[in-house]
């Protein structure tokens, strides 16, 4: 128990750290939010106003500490660009990066997973072979490349699938799986072909070990020695992976919502630092690092669950 | 034992996965999203967002490029760039200039069925003088008081002469209501209503069919704007049909001659090289001349713009009304580049940092080329790309060296000059030059037209000569719509006319 209320404690410190840097950086970067949404040209009368609507003409301790009081009351406050309240336009975001993240971790898993113990279960040269090949060019292959591939083949050749833009589950499910269905798969090509190596990898390994060989020579049938310890042994770095992954797609992919116009989080975070839209950004940020450190927190218990010596740790 | 349990587990699991995919291409077979059944809607793309819908706060392009479909102005303006009564019936003015009197159109309403007349001319113009609320917009420093005769005659008093003026009262008019939140819901007398806007997604506009303000009634009924940033994504989606209409990059146009119309204009938007002429060592006309002269503008429409684009010598480009077709400037001309470099004893060159931002690659391109170009003449050209926000810093700051941008099409001539006017805001350039100065006042009070095009035929050649910036090119605007998406006509300033646009064969 103590275990997790550290972890909590840790936690909170974190994303304290992380809103003091991100406001400082905000500070340093070069670049006035009000001028990049008048423009060069813009009247000097409106670029004072919209200045003491922002709270831009306070000293900046003032700003933070302003702005910190808001967030815990749970108050983002006002979007600078799209002058709208924050959390509203966060939360049009937030369903756009989860479909995008749970169908491409969904195929991830069930691909990734299955594939990897194919591979190494050692049958089939040949076949294992191409899958090696493919695995490696999946891994180096970047999104926006094999997004536009995808889009050229699905879209504009075939007609299959539109090539862009996102439709919500709750209004048309059909249109959100088709809207989905490429930009999931985009992102799913590098992690899937990263966990099927990885997977191979640890497997194998494993089946090096000592442990393995006493289990054998104790009478235990493969399939037991497999199931009952070394899958569990190859979950701890295939987790600690996934997580990774897991963070990286929440957290929204930049790339591929650039590349097929979805609105989530990743775009709305480039859009913001573009337009130095603080409140955004804050925003923004603090809902990846609270994600990135939930799922770690859920990482680890899922550890101690696997691994009970890690609690004791 | 083990492995062939294995393999069945693996194949089970891909199988499964094999189908979740499958199931989702299965959904997108009946309708490919472009659909073409008889069309009264259209996807139009956009590259950046509206920064407000409230004409009292927008001020980027990106915003009035929509807002003059949603409200009109007394004036408006045509295709080549003249001006036309709007909501006004017609206009006068006083001969010296310091009375306008504008006749209202009748019969006209507002998306929200309340009428049109004076009260809300007042009403607009006292929102936009800071008279009332919290806005004002230094544009209309020059008004004295708002005046209204009748229900549809308002009187313009003023406390100086502003030649501009009738160009700026193309900003629009609103209704006479404090509880209308413009931001969140605009409501205008034009073409095209408000419907939804969804932040980094979308903005919804539907037909008013109760549309009077001219004679031209929208054929659409529905026109969605799309925010597309990426500008493949933009390619492919008017490939297959999903996008109607966008603007795409010059590269682009050969690949979308086979699919899409593809549309050649002047975007009036002047791409200049800005160097300091308070600087050393440019603060040497002869210099600034040496540059001009070692760049060879061509090569850079040719390979940057892929032909879309036209040379400029001064800073007025072929779609202003006032454009000077005989004027020469300086060409370019190798020889007589090094020659004007030997004559400012620069023979052996310098070093020197262009600023480009790297949001549009356009610019940068330009940087390579002229690196190239200005090497001839032994100028180290060393190139920086900023992010747009860092860049904007950078090039309204005094201090700066250069850099390339495109400015904003101005429809007022005198507006476009303001640039290299001592002082002014908008001279970014950081330009000071008495004689020119002397140009630009005569100009900005001159009610004469003849007079008028006079100085500023004699202000534009006082920037070819001079070289306050160095003109490179109009980088034209390159458009692709769908092959049956007619009616688009190009404007001198960033708007797109929603309302001339129809599907015909």
């Amino acid at each position: 128990m103590k275990y997790y209320l550290n972890k909590i404690g840790v936690t909170f410190i974190t994303l304290i750290l992380i809103s003091i840097i991100v406001f400082g950086v905000f500070q340093l970067l070069p670049g006035d939010p009000v001028k990049v949404m008048i423009g060069v040209e813009g009247d000097p009368n409106q670029e004072a106003m919209l200045r003491a609507r922002f709270g831009l003409d306070r000293p900046v301790y003032e700003q933070y500490a302003m702005w910190a009081t808001n967030f815990v009351q749970g108050d983002l406050g006002e979007s600078m660009k799209y002058k709208l309240p924050v959390d509203s336009v966060l939360f049009q975001r937030i369903p756009v990066t989860l479909s995008l993240a749970s169908l491409s971790l969904l195929i991830t898993f069930f691909v990734g997973i299955p594939v990897g113990i194919w591979i190494a279960s050692g049958s089939g040269r040949i076949a294992r072979g191409i899958v090696s090949v493919i695995t490696q060019i999946g891994v180096a292959m970047p999104a926006f490349w094999s997004g536009i591939i995808l889009i050229l083949i699905f879209g504009v050749i075939l007609h299959l699938l539109p090539t862009n833009g996102y439709q919500s589950w709750s209004s048309n499910p059909a249109g959100w799986i088709k809207h989905m269905v490429l930009p999931a798969v985009t992102l799913a090509i590098a992690n899937t072909c990263s966990i099927v190596r990885f997977m191979k990898n640890t497997l194998l390994d494993q089946m090096k070990m000592d442990y393995v060989r006493t289990a054998l020579s104790k009478g235990l049938s493969r399939k037991k020695v497999i199931y009952k310890h070394v899958l569990r042994n190859t979950l701890i770095p295939v987790i600690t992976m996934f997580g990774m992954i897991t963070t990286d797609t929440l957290a929204g992919s930049m790339v591929t919502e650039n590349v097929f116009a979805l609105p989530g989080i990743g775009t709305l975070l480039v859009g913001s630092i573009t337009s130095r839209d603080l409140p955004l950004i804050e925003a923004a940020i603090m809902y990846i690092a609270i994600i990135v450190t939930v799922v770690n927190f859920v990482i680890d218990v899922i550890y101690g669950i696997i691994d009970p010596r890690i609690r004791v740790k | 034992m083990t492995r062939n349990f294995l393999k069945k587990v693996a194949g089970l699991l891909a199988i499964g996965a094999l189908a979740v995919a499958m199931a989702g291409c299965g959904g997108g077979k009946n309708d490919s999203a472009g659909g073409s059944a008889a069309k009264d809607s259209a996807v139009v793309a956009i590259s950046n967002e509206p920064d407000s819908f409230s004409p009292f706060i927008a001020q980027g392009n990106d915003a009035f490029n929509l807002i003059y479909n949603i409200y009109d102005g007394l004036m408006s303006f045509n295709p080549d760039g003249t001006l036309k009564p709007g909501l006004a019936e017609k206009y006068t003015v006083s001969p010296d200039g310091l009375t306008y009197t504008f006749d209202l159109k009748k019969d006209i309403k507002f998306h929200d069925g309340s009428d049109f007349d004076a009260d809300d001319v007042v009403y607009t113009y006292e929102v936009y003088t800071g008279k009332k609320g919290n806005t004002k917009l230094s544009i209309f420093n020059s008004i004295e008081s708002i005046e209204k005769k009748s229900a549809t005659q308002v009187v313009f008093h003023m406390k100086n002469v502003d030649v501009g003026f009738l160009y700026k009262c193309i900003r629009p008019i609103v209704p006479n209501d404090d509880k209308i939140n413009h931001e969140q819901h605009p409501i205008g007398t034009g073409a095209y209503k408000f419907v939804k806007y969804v932040p980094g997604q979308s903005v919804e506009l539907e037909r008013y069919d109760g549309y009077k303000t001219t004679d031209k009634k929208p054929a659409l009924k529905t026109i969605m704007v799309k925010v597309m940033s990426d500008s493949s994504s933009k390619l492919m989606a008017l490939q297959s049909g999903e996008l109607d209409f966008a603007e795409v990059e010059a590269k682009d146009m050969k690949t979308l001659e086979g699919t899409n119309t593809v549309i050649k204009a002047i975007s009036n938007k002047p791409q200049i090289l800005a160097i300091n002429s308070q600087k050393e060592p440019f603060k040497d006309v002869k210099v600034r001349r040496a540059i001009a002269s070692a760049i060879n503008k061509k090569q850079i429409v040719d390979t940057v713009m892929y032909g879309a684009g036209n040379e400029l010598y001064g800073y007025l480009t072929p779609k202003s009304a006032y454009y000077d077709k005989e004027l020469k400037g300086y060409q370019f001309d190798l020889e007589k580049a090094k020659q004007l470099m030997k004559e400012a004893g620069k023979e052996n060159g310098f070093d020197m940092v262009i600023k480009v931002p790297s949001a549009y690659p356009r610019h940068g391109n330009t940087a390579q080329v002229i690196k190239e170009q200005l090497a001839k003449i032994n100028i180290n050209v060393k190139i920086e790309e900023m992010e747009w926000g860092s860049f904007l810093a950078e090039i309204t700051s005094p201090n700066y060296t250069s850099w390339i941008v495109g400015m904003t099409g101005q429809l007022d001539p005198v507006m476009s000059l303001s640039t290299f006017h001592t002082g002014e805001k908008a001279n970014w350039v950081n330009y000071s030059n008495p004689e020119f100065d002397k140009i630009y006042e005569a100009l900005s009070k001159e009610m004469d037209e003849n007079k008028r095009k006079e100085l500023i035929k004699k202000g534009n050649e006082m920037v070819a000569e001079e070289l306050p910036c160095i003109p490179i090119e109009d980088c034209n605007y390159t458009f692709a719509t769908n092959k049956n998406l007619k009616g688009f006509e190009p404007y001198p300033i960033q708007y797109t006319d929603f309302k001339s646009f129809y599907f015909g064969k």
